[in-house]
Formats: structure tokens, sequence, C-alpha cells
């Protein structure tokens, strides 16, 4: 049976607004980068169809608005997370101080069972931008991953497609990860919300 | 659901007793068994494009003792799964029906006789019915009286096979495409070489009409049913088609009937597929909705497999444009099967009369119940003419006065709105800039005094940059400011790129190259020190963005974004109340309104209404193109039923929506994905029309609710229902028995035209934004 099951990995990427999330995600699922996004309100997901070590998976990227006051509603978005993409604007200094709040805010909405194992995933964006533009270092960056758990860190341009699917691919596969371990973990009652039922090869049966 | 590989490895579903016998005119029925009919050999399933992934099986018409003809099964049963002795029985009665009996057929008086006294009127072949309805893979087996219509794709240079689709009246079946490997059949060769020996090039059969198998099938399946031809879709054959059926693909007869003005020759062609749409559009859609769970490439098989009209619509871009954000089969699906709903509609109003178009409304929503409405309010909820300059200037008097009612003047703007040439003044009555009763010469002094004020609070924060720039929490709101006016409608001419950035502010953040969002940023600015408690919140620009569009005036920009924020701040305040407040009311008018939707929702984790977040905040302003979203505020703006006629629209869209969601849609991301995908699909005039129906409706029941029309009838029943069980031991509960409904005070407000105002609380200085 399980072969069978389609994993479906759900992503949530926070940040601060304006540090390229969108981007970031339009890049990473469409290959594109455009001027014209504007400020996500509510919230809203992409979804790409990936190979892990042969396992066919699809991942679920979902992207939230990035002012504070609109987390309130967004639990039922965290729930079943497998995986959280903290994302930064390496030009902002504030986005990147934020990221304890965005991590810690993540923690508790979702109420993730074991916060110190729960993948991570920071993104410095925006490497485009001039160097002298730049206010957050990458060693400063490296340092606050390595502190928080040795979160994997990926500085990244959404607009000239730097690093992002090697960001992502490291996403996947750290959510496919810890979707085992939930899937062990809930392994009956669960099962229906976090897995998609496809019928994989069937050329069309009548049963 | 089974699997393939499953299918190959299990053995044959039975080892049955094949009985060949003798007919009798009383027709003795082995137990447990059917009398095969007809049967064809050589019908393969194609699962994939490797041949090696062919499975062959027999196409069989079968009959259970003591039923009718609509119960024969078409059954496809593959030949794994039977064994040597019941292959044999197949392939001796495919030889038999399809080649014996027709050159019995054939046959002079005398030879027939001669023929039956040596075999016999005939052979019989039963075998047994698990054999017919076995469920290994690809095996199916459905009573005629189950099949919609049958395709048939007679063999041509493109397709050496000829095939059949069976289209299933149930919505769970989707079944495999049959192939006729003539090449292979031996009762097809022997035909063929039968027919090939009485060609007559002189026949007035076509030519080109090349035989295969499927004909024999459809041969044999006429003798127990109607099969009549589609006269639009030539492929189509419709099974005992009811006349809806029939209408619905005009057969040759009916079309011919249709005849059309010569001039209209291109509109009648397009209406003829259009009916086409409508009345096959259920039954793709439906045969879609079965590969729901299947994987993408069978979604794609079904498409290449649909009608010619229906390709054509999926080649058009927007619905191409589906694929690129494919989410799962069930959301490509729902989004399709709208997509040609709307097709259709669209359509069908063109060339329906508007009584048509009332009446499927009326139906629609269910009017014809205690809680109709009348005609009288109907007529009313169609969209009337804008008003235009003319009859604006009309509405006054010399002074400049109105000279009708408020409720006169917004009743023409709620139900037709407003010319773009009476838009920027008629605004500043229905925002409130200006009262309704002053005179011209009041509206200028008002005007004038505006511009001072803005002026002052411009200077506020202007003149004290150098002061703010040590403020925290100014420095994060104009950036929040900048980064949002930066990124704001740039697809519009208004606000693409446009000269040179600002070089007037070395301290911005972002530097902006559009002089109007330079505006748009000065505006918003200054509100954050208009209304210091709430600042800028994301959002806000959406809302200046559209008013400033309308004006391109800072000042009077200004002073409406000023009112309209009035009743839009709620939307915005940091505990999020207002905002979940109005998702609590528009649950409960769901729950009144849309019950069948309500439980789905509930289903789906949705009951929340997450998805319409988006849509409150901004009032739509994502969802419609400025086109469409400036005649929707205009008409929001007139509070013409209520304040708060946005949840109507909210309802109308769910209402528009209700069958597709609960058909096609099981879980909370799918509908999120779906709601938030309507964006810059829907029809704003038809959802406009359909909330004000709703809206009257609502009215209507909680009058009747109120009025305590029904308790008479409610009493009745409860006192039934003691009486029936007086003396028992168990009493009904109270709880149990039927209650009259309470109208909660948060639907109550909707039938209120007064705005809601609900201010951020004080903001203490130092605290950091958001």
């Amino acid at each position: 049976m399980s072969s069978r099951k389609k994993t479906l990995l759900k992503v949530i990427v926070l940040g601060d607004s304006g540090v390229g999330k969108t981007s970031l995600m339009q890049q990473f699922v469409n290959g594109k980068f455009s001027h014209q996004y504007k400020a996500t309100i509510g919230a809203d997901f992409l979804t790409k169809e990936l190979n892990i070590d042969d396992k066919n998976v699809t991942i679920q990227l979902w992207d939230t608005a990035g002012q504070e006051r609109f987390q309130s509603l967004g639990v039922a978005f965290y729930r079943g997370a497998d995986c959280c993409v903290l994302v930064y604007d390496v030009t902002n200094a504030k986005s990147f101080e934020h990221l304890g709040f965005w991590k810690d805010e993540f923690l508790i909405q979702a109420n993730i069972k074991n916060p110190n194992s729960f993948p991570f995933v920071v993104l410095g964006n925006k490497i485009d931008i001039d160097e002298s533009k730049r206010t957050v270092a990458n060693k400063k960056a490296m340092q606050w991953c390595e502190e928080k758990g040795n979160i994997p860190y990926f500085e990244t341009s959404a607009k000239e497609a730097v690093n992002i699917d090697q960001a992502f691919d490291i996403v996947a596969r750290n959510a496919f990860q810890q979707e085992l371990e939930n899937e062990a973990e809930f392994n009956e009652d669960y099962s229906d919300a976090i897995n998609i039922q496809l019928d994989g090869d069937q050329g069309g049966c009548a049963c | 659901m089974s699997d393939q590989t499953e299918g190959t490895s299990s053995p044959p579903t039975v080892t049955s007793r094949v009985t060949s016998r003798e007919a009798h005119p009383e027709e003795i029925y082995p137990p447990g068994s059917v009398k095969l009919l007809w049967a064809k050999g050589k019908v393969y399933v194609h699962p994939s494009k490797n041949k090696k992934d062919n499975v062959a099986g027999f196409l069989t018409l079968s009959k259970e003792h003591n039923t009718t003809n609509k119960d024969i099964l078409v059954s496809f049963t593959p030949e794994y799964s039977l064994s040597a002795t019941e292959v044999e029985v197949f392939n001796e009665c495919d030889l038999k029906t399809n080649v014996e009996d027709a050159e019995v057929a054939n046959l002079s008086k005398d030879h027939l006789l001669m023929y039956q006294r040596k075999n016999g009127t005939g052979k019989q072949f039963f075998v047994k019915k698990s054999i017919i309805s076995g469920i290994g893979s690809y095996a199916f087996s459905l009573p005629i009286s189950n099949i919609y219509s049958i395709q048939s794709r007679t063999p041509n240079l493109g397709w050496w096979w000829g095939s059949i689709i069976i289209n299933s009246r149930s919505n769970f079946e989707k079944l495999p495409v049959l192939f006729f490997h003539d090449d292979e059949s031996q009762s097809t060769l022997k035909h063929q070489s039968m027919k090939n020996k009485d060609f007559n090039p002189f026949s007035s059969n076509n030519p080109a009409d090349l035989f295969y198998g499927g004909d024999q099938f459809f041969d044999c399946l006429k003798k127990y049913c109607v099969v009549e031809k589609s006269s639009l879709e030539q492929a189509v054959y419709l099974i005992n088609p009811t006349s809806d059926d029939l209408r619905a693909f005009a057969p040759l007869n009916v079309v011919e009937q249709d005849t059309t003005p010569i001039g209209l020759l291109g509109d009648a062609s397009k209406e003829s597929i259009n009916k086409f749409l409508t009345g096959a559009k259920w039954t793709i859609l439906e045969s879609l909705a079965r590969v729901s769970q299947l994987a993408k490439k069978n979604v794609s098989t079904v498409i290449n497999d649909s009608p010619e009209p229906v390709k054509k619509l999926l080649q058009r871009p927007e619905i191409k444009r589906l694929n690129d954000d494919f989410d799962s089969a069930n959301i490509y699906l729902a989004k399709w099967a709208l997509s040609i709903q709307e097709e259709a509609e669209r359509n069908k109003k063109k060339y329906v009369l508007d009584d048509s178009y009332r009446n499927l409304l009326n139906s629609e929503l269910g009017i014809t119940s205690i809680d109709s409405l009348s005609a009288v309010e109907l007529e009313k909820a169609q969209r009337t003419k804008e008003v235009s300059k003319i009859e604006w200037d009309s509405f006054f008097d010399n002074a400049g006065r109105l000279s009708i009612t408020v409720g006169e003047v917004k009743e023409r703007i709620f139900h037709g709105g407003v010319s773009s040439t009476v838009r920027s003044e008629a605004w500043l009555f229905l925002l409130g800039v200006y009262p309704w009763d002053s005179s011209s010469f009041e509206r200028k002094q008002i005007l004038r005094s505006l511009n001072d004020d803005y002026n002052s609070y411009l200077s506020k924060w202007q003149d004290n940059l150098e002061e703010l720039q040590n403020d925290a929490y100014w420095k994060d709101q104009r950036f929040r400011i900048e980064k949002d006016v930066n990124r704001n409608d740039r697809n519009i001419s208004l606000y693409k790129e446009n000269g040179k950035e600002s070089e007037d502010d070395v301290a911005d953040n972002i530097k902006l190259n559009n002089p109007h969002l330079r505006n748009l940023k000065e505006i918003l600015l200054t509100y954050n020190q208009y209304n210091k408690n709430l600042g800028y919140v994301q959002g806000m620009c959406d809302l200046l963005s559209v008013i400033y569009y309308v004006y391109q005036d800072n000042n009077i920009s200004f002073w409406c974004f000023v009112k309209f924020m009035e009743r839009m701040e709620r939307n915005f305040l940091r505990d999020q109340s207002g905002m979940k407040t109005q998702m609590e009311t528009l649950n409960q008018l769901v729950s009144l309104m849309l019950p069948n939707l309500f439980l789905h929702l509930e289903k789906c984790d949705s009951i929340n209404l997450f998805f319409f977040f988006r849509m409150l905040l901004v009032w739509f302003k994502r969802e419609f193109m400025f086109e469409d979203i400036i005649p929707l505020w205009e008409n929001f703006f007139t509070d013409y039923y209520s304040s708060q006629f946005h949840l109507f629209f909210c309802l109308a869209i769910l209402s528009k929506h209700e069958r597709i969601i609960i058909e096609h849609l099981s879980r909370f991301d799918e509908v999120l994905k779906y709601m938030n995908d309507l964006s810059l699909t829907m029809d704003m005039k038809d959802l406009l029309v359909r909330a004000e129906l709703l809206f009257l409706r609502f009215r209507k029941m909680v009058d009747i609710i109120d009025h305590g029309v029904l308790n008479d009838k409610l009493n009745t029943l409860r006192a039934e229902i003691l009486k029936n069980n007086k003396g028992k031991r168990n009493q009904p509960l109270e709880s149990s028995l039927p209650h009259a409904y309470e109208v909660t005070d948060d639907l109550r407000s909707l039938l209120s035209k007064d705005i809601i105002i609900q201010q951020e609380k004080e903001r203490i200085e130092g605290e950091p934004s958001d």
C-alpha cells in the first residue's frame, strides 16, 4: 500500500515582508522571476514534483504574508509541516535579526513535537544586489545557523536563479526525512492528511 | 482500484464449468451463469505506449436469466483471467455471432432450413457470471442501462486499430479505451473477406468507412437498445438516450429543423458547439472526475480522447495555462470543469433569452419554497445602465443640491454604477467627503479646506525628516510602505516603470522609478501620520492604488482614502479581530444559506473560510482587474442594502462554485488553492446579481424567522412528535425536537446599512512596528 502513496512534503516559507519569499518559490517551481509580484496577502502554495533518491515526491511550498499581525491566522497552514524555510534579505539587517522570531513563531504555531530535531533551512536572498549594499555578512549568518543547531544555510538570488535548486534540494531532502519520521509517528490516523493517494501507473481500471 | 501487477500475478477468477448446449425454447440457464449474446476476441487495452503492456481480452454482451435488455452486460474480460476451456468458449461464440450468424442470415430460405436441420437453431454459450464480472485489472462489466454513450474511432492512417470508449453514466468509472486488433481476430478477418466478396462499388454505403471489429459490436448492440448517432460529434453514439440527451447532442433531425438566417451563420455554428458543450459538459466532466484519483497522464489521455470542440477549448491559452500550475488532479479537474461550465454559460447568455437566465438563477437559488423572491424583486436584481453625466447632472438643482433622495441615487449606482466621467465626483459623495445635502458652493469650500489640511499633515512628516530618521517605528513604517509601493500593480500602465528614480531623499531605502508610485508613498506616509495608532499595514497600498487611479491627485486621493479607511480599518487591526468577526459572520451566513456546501467545507477542514482572507482584506482587489474592481467598490460604497454587502459577494462566489467544490475538492489545501486561483477569472457582474439575490433571500428568511411565520407549523410538528411518543418509555428529549432558528447578532448586523467602525487601540510610543 505505502509504495503507491505519493509523498507530500509540506514546507513553510517564512520571513519578513519583501525578502523575496514569493520570488524564491516562483524561481524554484516555475523557473521565472518577475518584478510584478505583489505583496502576498493571506496564504498560497505552489507544488513541484521532485525525485529524491528515486522516490517521487511532491513538495508543497507555503507562502504567507510577511507582516507579523497576519501570522495569527496562519496556524492552519503550519499544521503538518515537514520543513520550515527561513528567508532574509542580505541587504536588510532587520530581516536577518528577525529570523529568530520567525523560527520561534513557527515552532509555537505549528505545535512541533521535537523542536530540536525539526528541520529548518535558512536562505539569505538577494545576493545579486551590489556587494556595497550588503549589510549581513556571510560569516554572521553562518554563525547564527551554526548556533541554532547547524541549520543548513544558502545564499541565493531568486532574480538570477543562484543556488535555488541546491537550496531546495536540501529543503526537500530534510523534509522527506522529517516526513518519514512523522509518518512512523502518526502512522494511521494522520496518514490521510499528509499523503496523496495516487494510483501510480495505472492505465485505467474499472473496478 | 486494483494494481496492475496484482492482476497478472493472481490466478484466474474462477475455474468454472463452462456449458455450451443446444438451446431450448424455454432457455434453461445453468445456475450462476449468463448467456453470451456476442463476443469479440483480440480486443485490447493499451495501458502504455509499450506494446508489451497490451492486455488482450474479450468484449462481450451477455444476459442473465429473467432480465431485460437494459440489464444486458457489456463486459471486457482479459484473456489472462480465463482458463483455456473458457477462452475456447469465448472464441467459439466470437466466430458464431460474428461470422456464422451473418452467413446464415445470407442463406436463402431453403438453405436456412437445411442448415438448421443440420446444426439446430444455433449453439448457445453460457459462462459463469463471475467470469464476466471478474474484478481483475482492466476487467469491467456494466449493464447497458449504465452506458451513456460510446465513442467509436474507425481505423485510419493515424490509428492502425479502431477503438471504442464506453462512457458510463456513473461518476465513479472511467473505462479504458478498447482497441480492436482486427488483424488478430479470426472472426473479423473472416467477416472482412466476406464483405470484400460482396463489395459493391456502387453501394450507397460510404466506401470510406472502413470496417472494423467495433462495427460488429455496434451491430449487435443495436439489437438490444437504441443507438443514436450524434450528428454534432460524428464519433459519439448515445445509448438509450433521453430526450434531453438528444437535444444536447442535436441528432440530425433536430439540427435540420434548426435553420438559421444566413447572416448569422458564424454565430450559429458557435451556437451548435455551445449546445454540444452545454449538453456534453457534465458527461465529459464526469468522465474526467472519474480519473481524478489516477495519475496525471491519464488525465491527458482523457483530454486527448475528448471530442473536438473540447479539444479546441483546451488549446486556448488561458486553459492551457492551468497546466502550468498543476497541483493535483483534483484541482486541475475542478478548474477545468469550471472553465468549461463558464464557457458554456457565457455563450448561453448570449443566445438564450433573459427569462431563461432568470429561471436558471431561480432554480439554482431554489426559490420555490416559502422564502421565494417575488418577480418584482428579481426584476430589480438585473444590472442596469451606468449613470451617465447627463443623468448625474439631472439629480441636482441649480444650486447643485441633490433634488432626488439619497436612496434613489444609491439605488441607481448600486444597480448600474456610474460612468467614468461621473466617477470622481460621485465617489466623493459615496465616500462621505462631500455631504449629500451640500451645494456646489459648499463643496468648493470643502475641497479648499481639505487641501490645506492635507498639506498640514504632509508637512508634519516632511518637515521633520531628520528627526524621524531616528524614530525606529517611523523608519520601519516607511520601509514597509516603500516595499509595498514598489511592487504595487506594476502591471498596469499608470504604475509601470516611468522615468528616473527619485533622488529627492537620500535616506530612501528603495528608489521608486514611477512618479505615481512616489505619490502613493507620499499619501501613505501622510496617512501613517494622520492615523498614528493604525499606521500603515500591508494591504492598504492596494486600497489606495485604486482610489489614486481614479483621481491621480494626492490631496483628493488622500481624503477619499481616509474616508474609505474608516470602514476598512477593522480589517487591519493588530489583533485581527475585525477580520475574524467578518469571517465568523460569513461562516454563519454560509451555514444558513448554503447548508450543503457548509457541510462539505466542514469535512474539508475549511470551515474557517480562510480562503476568503485576501478577498475580504482588500475587497477583492486581487481577484479583479481595475476595470472591474472600480465598479465593484462603487457598488459596495453605496451601502444600499447592507454595509457588509461584500460578505454577500463572498457568498455569491461560493454559491457559484458550490457544486464544483462539493464534487471535486476534498482537502483544505485543495479548497484554498482553488479559491486563490479564482483570481482574475470571475465575472464580477454575474456575481453582483447573485449577491443581490442572495441578500434579498437572506433578508426574507430573517423576516420569516423574526415574524414567527413558521412557529405554528413548528408547534404542530412538535405536538405531533410528542403525541406519537405518548406512553412510550423513551420520551424524546427536548433537544431532539424541532426548534425555531434564532438569527444571531452577527447575521442581524448584515441588515444594517451603517458602516461598522472599529479602530486600532492606542499605540504606545516606542513600541515596535507591526
